[in-house]
C-alpha cells in the first residue's frame, strides 16, 4: 500500500502498515509533525489534510473523494485504503533548524580537581525542549566547544507530564530513551568531536543535568510515579556507564547525573543553586527558572524553600494561534505605541512565520502601556479598527502584526485575545508560585533583595516588559541577575572539580519543597495575578503609577 | 428587589471588595438573601458565562469574576442554608484520584449552584468510592474533573464503577475531549463551565 505524503510541494511515498497512524507515516516520510500531547488526540497540533482515500479517524471510518480535503488529527487517523494522499500544512511541522538555544554559561571560580586527570569530559544539559553539550578538556579545565540540538523527544510530546504518560508502556520508555541518546546526544558528541578533532575514545566521563523526569528517561528508568500523587521519583541520583546507555564514547566512560531535589525540582535546579551560590547570598534571594515547569527556590538566612509552578509551555509558543519556538523565522522582539506601528525583529530570516515567548511578552506589555490591552487582557477594538489592525479569527478579536505580504506563511500573523489569555494563565502561575513560596517564609515580594533568573528563556526576555505584565515582581531592574544556562555550568563543574559531587548531595536535602495546592494562598494569588499586572495593586506600584 | 446594578457590575468586573461591601449592605438592610443571589449575582455569572461562549470573555476574566462571586457567596451561604429553597436537582463534583487541580472544578461547581443545583463538592483526589458514596447519598449526576494526562485515564474506571447506579456521569478538564468522553462511555462532556451546566441539564433531561 502506498501513501503519498505532500509537504511544501514535495511528495514522498511510504508503505502503510496495519494500524500505523498518519503521524508515524509522515515521520517516516521525513517530516516531523508537531505532536504536543504525545499523540493522545487532544492538542490539535498535528492537523493534516486528507486527500482521496479511505481512513479511520478516531473510531469512525470515512471516505474522502478525489478533489475533497478533510482536516483531521494525524495521530488519530489510520489509512485503510490501498492508496491515499495526505497534505501536511506548514503550521503542523516542527522546524528542527535554526533554534535559538541558550548555551551561554558562566562557570564560577573553582579548583581544577577532576576525577580523571586526562582525556575529555562532556557536560550535558538535558532540557525538555533542548539539549546542550560542552566538550571539556580535563587536563587544562578548558571548555573546548559547545553544541546544541532540540531534544528529539519533542517529536513524541511537548511537556514532561505528557512524556510521563507515554512511559505507561516500557516500549515507549525505550523509544524516548533512544530519542534523547541515539538521536540527540550521540549526534551532538559526533559534532563536538568532528569540530575539534577529538577522538571519541578519549572521552572518559559525562556529567548530565536536567529535570527529574528527563533524568529518569535518560537512564532508562520509568518516571510514571512522578506523574501522580505523591510525585515520588524512583531515584534522585543516577550513575551508569556509556555502553549500558548506548552513548557513543569510550565504552567504560562514567556517566553521572547531577542529583535532584524532588520529582518536580530537578538536578538542573541543584546546578543553578550551586552555580549562583544561592545559600551564601545576603538577604532574601530568589532563583527562578521561567519555563514550562517554572521551578523556583527562595533563600533567606541560609534556609531554602522550593516549588514548581506548572506554567505550561505557552512561553514556548504552544497553544498560541501563531506561536512559535524561538527558532528561525520567529519574531523575537516587538515594540510599539498607540499608533500601532509594530517594530519587529525576526530570528535568522527576513520574513516571520510566528512569534515566540519573548515577543508575546513585549506585545502585551506595549499594548498595556498604550491602552490597546486592558487589565483583563482585552483589546480596545476601536483602536485596532482605527489603525487597520483588526481581524476576527474563529470569532475572536485579533490584532494583525504582520500582513500577508510580509509573512513567510502567506497568511497574516495575529495575536488573538485567547492567546493573551493563555499567557496570562502562564504568567499568573509563576507569579503566584513566587508569592506563595515567600508567604511560606513569612515574606513578601517587596522584601526581595535579589532575583536570579536561570535558564535559556530569561536571557532573551525584556525584563522591564516582563515586570509590566506582572510575570516578575516590580522591585527595580537592578535587583535582577541573569545567569544563563546554570544547568550546563553545573554539569561542567561536576567534571572539573570532583568535590562538587559532594556539594550537590549536600544541597539536595536543604530546600523544603512546597506543594502549592496544599497552601492556603496559591489559588487566590493565581486569580489576582491573572490581571495585568495584578489585581493586588500594591504589588506593582511603579507600573501602575506610570499607567 | 430588582437587579442591583452595582452588584451585577461588580461581579462581572471581578471587584471583590465592592461585591463584599454591597452584599453586606443588602443583608444589613434586610433584603431577602435568595433575591440578592438570584436577581443580581447569578445573572452576573450567567452573563459572564454567555460572554465566554461568544468569545467575548476568556478564562482569566471568568476566574476573576468567580473569585468576586465567591466572596459574596461566603456571606450568603450560611443565610441561604437557613432560608432553605427547592433545588433543580442534586449533583456531585470532584477532581479525580491523583489530581489536585481544582480551580476549573470550582468554577463549574459555582456555575451549577448558580443554575439552581444542589452541589456536593467532593474536593480533589477522589477515588471511585467517593463518587459511589455521593450517588448513595442522592446525587443524580456526578461530574469528574482531570487536568493531567496522567490522571485522565482514571475517569474510565469511575465510569465503569458507576455503571448500573443510575447516576449520570459527566467529565471535563483541559486534556479531556468529546471523543475521549464518548470512548469511555460518559454521559456528557463540556469544555467550559458554562456548557457544563447545559450538559448537566441535558443529561438529566431538564429543560435548558
Ligand atoms: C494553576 C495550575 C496548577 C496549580 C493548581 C492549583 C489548584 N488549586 O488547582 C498548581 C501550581 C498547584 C499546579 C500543580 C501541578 N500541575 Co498544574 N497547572 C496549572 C495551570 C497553570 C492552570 C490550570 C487552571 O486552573 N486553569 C484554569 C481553569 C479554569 O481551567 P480548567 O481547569 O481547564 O477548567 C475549565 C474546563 O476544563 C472545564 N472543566 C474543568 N473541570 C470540569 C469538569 C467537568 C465535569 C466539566 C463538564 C467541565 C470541566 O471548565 C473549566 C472552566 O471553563 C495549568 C497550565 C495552563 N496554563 O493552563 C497547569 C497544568 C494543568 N499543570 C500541569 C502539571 C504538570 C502540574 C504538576 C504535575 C507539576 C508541577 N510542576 O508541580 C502539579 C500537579 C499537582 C496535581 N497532582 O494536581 C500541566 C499538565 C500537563 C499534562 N500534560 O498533563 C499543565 C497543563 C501545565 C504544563 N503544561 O506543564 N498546577
Ligand atoms: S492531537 Fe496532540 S498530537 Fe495529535
Amino acid at each position: 500500500m502506498a501513501v503519498i505524503i505532500n509537504f511544501e510541494g514535495r511528495s514522498v511515498a511510504v508503505e502503510s502498515g496495519s494500524d500505523r497512524s498518519v503521524l508515524d507515516l509522515a515521520r517516516e516520510a521525513g517530516w516531523h509533525i508537531d505532536a504536543k500531547c504525545g499523540g493522545k488526540g487532544f492538542c490539535a497540533s498535528c492537523n493534516v489534510l486528507l486527500g482521496a482515500g479511505h481512513y479511520r479517524v478516531f473510531a469512525e471510518e470515512i471516505e474522502v473523494l478525489p478533489e475533497q480535503r478533510r482536516e483531521v488529527l494525524a495521530c488519530q487517523t489510520v489509512v485503510l485504503s490501498e492508496t491515499a494522499e495526505i497534505f501536511i500544512p506548514r503550521s503542523s511541522v516542527i522546524a528542527l533548524d535554526g533554534a535559538r538555544i541558550a548555551d551561554e554559561m558562566e562557570i564560577p571560580e573553582h579548583t581544577l580537581n577532576p576525577r580523571f586527570g586526562e582525556g575529555f569530559g562532556i557536560a550535558v544539559d538535558v532540557g525538555t525542549t533542548t539539549v546542550v553539550a560542552a566538550l571539556v578538556d580535563l587536563s587544562t579545565g578548558k571548555v573546548v566547544s559547545r553544541e546544541s540540538l532540540y531534544n528529539q523527544q519533542i517529536l513524541k510530546a511537548d511537556d514532561v507530564v505528557s512524556r510521563i504518560s507515554l512511559c505507561d508502556d516500557d516500549a515507549n520508555l525505550k523509544i524516548l530513551q533512544e530519542l534523547v541518546i541515539e538521536h540527540t546526544l550521540n549526534p551532538l558528541i559526533q559534532k563536538l568531536c568532528a569540530g575539534t578533532g577529538t577522538d571519541k575514545e578519549q572521552i572518559v566521563q559525562l556529567a548530565v543535568s536536567g529535570n527529574t523526569v528527563m533524568m529518569h528517561i535518560f537512564f532508562g528508568v520509568s518516571p510514571v510515579s512522578i506523574g501522580v500523587i505523591p510525585f515520588k521519583p524512583v531515584s534522585l541520583t543516577f550513575e551508569s556507564i556509556a555502553v549500558a546507555l548506548g552513548i557513543d564514547v569510550k565504552p567504560d566512560a562514567v556517566i553521572a547525573a547531577v542529583p535532584a531535589i524532588s520529582g518536580y525540582v530537578g538536578g538542573d535546579i541543584t546546578s543553578d543553586i550551586f552555580v549562583s551560590n544561592l545559600w551564601n547570598q545576603n538577604g532574601l534571594t530568589v532563583l527562578i527558572d521561567i519555563g514550562t515547569n517554572g521551578e523556583m527556590v527562595a533563600c533567606h538566612a541560609g534556609q531554602m524553600t522550593a516549588c514548581a509552578t506548572a506554567a505550561g509551555p505557552a512561553f514556548e509558543g504552544a497553544g498560541l494561534l501563531h506561536g512559535a519556538r524561538a527558532a528561525s523565522r520567529a519574531i523575537d522582539t516587538i515594540n510599539y505605541d498607540e499608533t500601532l506601528q509594530f517594530e519587529l525583529t525576526v530570528i535568522g530570516e527576513p520574513y516571520p512565520m510566528g512569534l515566540c515567548g519573548s515577543a508575546i511578552i513585549d506585545f502585551i506589555a506595549c499594548g498595556f502601556r498604550c491602552g490597546l490591552i486592558n487589565a483583563y487582557g482585552r483589546y480596545d477594538v476601536e483602536m485596532l479598527k482605527a489603525q487597520d489592525c483588526h481581524e476576527t479569527v474563529c470569532g475572536m478579536h485579533a490584532c494583525i502584526l504582520v500582513d500577508t505580504e510580509q509573512s513567510a506563511t502567506g497568511e497574516t500573523i495575529t495575536v488573538t485575545e485567547h492567546d493573551i489569555a493563555e499567557i496570562l494563565k502562564a504568567k499568573a502561575a509563576i507569579y503566584a508560585g513566587l508569592k506563595t513560596l515567600l508567604a511560606e517564609l513569612g515574606k513578601t515580594v517587596q522584601e526581595i533583595d535579589c532575583i536570579i533568573l536561570a535558564g535559556g528563556f530569561a536571557k532573551h526576555i525584556n525584563l522591564e516588559n516582563a515586570v509590566t505584565i506582572g510575570l516578575l515582581p516590580d522591585i527595580g531592574i537592578e535587583k535582577y541577575k541573569v545567569i544563563g544556562n546554570g544547568s550546563l555550568a553545573g554539569a561542567a563543574l561536576a567534571l572539573l572539580d570532583q568535590g562538587t559531587g559532594q556539594a550537590y548531595l549536600d544541597i539536595i536535602d536543604k530546600p523544603k519543597v512546597i506543594t502549592l495546592n496544599q497552601t492556603a494562598h496559591f489559588t487566590n494569588y493565581f486569580q489576582e495575578a491573572l490581571a495585568l499586572p495584578n489585581l493586588d495593586e500594591s504589588d506593582f506600584p511603579n507600573i501602575l503609577s506610570n499607567h | 428587589m430588582a437587579r442591583n446594578e452595582a452588584l451585577f457590575e461588580a461581579v462581572i468586573k471581578g471587584k471583590r471588595p465592592d461585591v463584599t461591601a454591597i452584599v453586606q449592605q443588602e443583608v444589613d438592610k434586610g433584603t431577602n438573601v435568595a433575591e440578592i443571589l438570584m436577581e443580581s449575582m447569578i445573572p452576573a455569572m450567567a452573563e459572564i458565562g454567555e460572554r465566554f461562549s461568544r468569545n467575548e470573555a476568556y478564562v482569566p476574566e471568568m476566574l476573576i469574576a468567580a473569585r468576586a462571586m465567591q466572596a459574596g457567596l461566603d456571606i450568603l451561604d450560611p443565610l441561604l442554608a437557613a432560608a432553605g429553597h427547592e433545588p433543580l436537582g442534586k449533583v456531585a463534583i470532584g477532581t479525580v484520584k491523583g489530581d489536585l487541580h481544582d480551580i476549573g472544578k470550582n468554577l463549574v461547581a459555582m456555575m451549577l449552584k448558580g443554575a439552581g443545583f444542589e452541589v456536593m463538592d467532593l474536593g480533589v483526589d477522589c477515588d471511585v468510592d467517593k463518587y459511589k458514596d455521593a450517588v448513595a447519598s442522592g446525587a443524580q449526576a456526578v461530574l469528574l474533573s482531570a487536568l493531567l494526562t496522567t490522571t485522565m485515564p482514571y475517569m474510565k474506571e469511575i465510569v465503569e464503577g458507576l455503571k448500573g447506579s443510575g447516576a449520570k456521569v459527566l467529565i471535563g478538564g483541559a486534556p479531556v475531549t468529546k471523543e475521549y468522553a464518548d470512548g469511555i462511555g460518559a454521559d456528557g462532556y463540556a469544555d467550559d463551565a458554562n456548557t457544563a451546566v447545559k450538559a448537566t441539564k441535558a443529561a438529566l433531561g431538564l429543560a435548558a
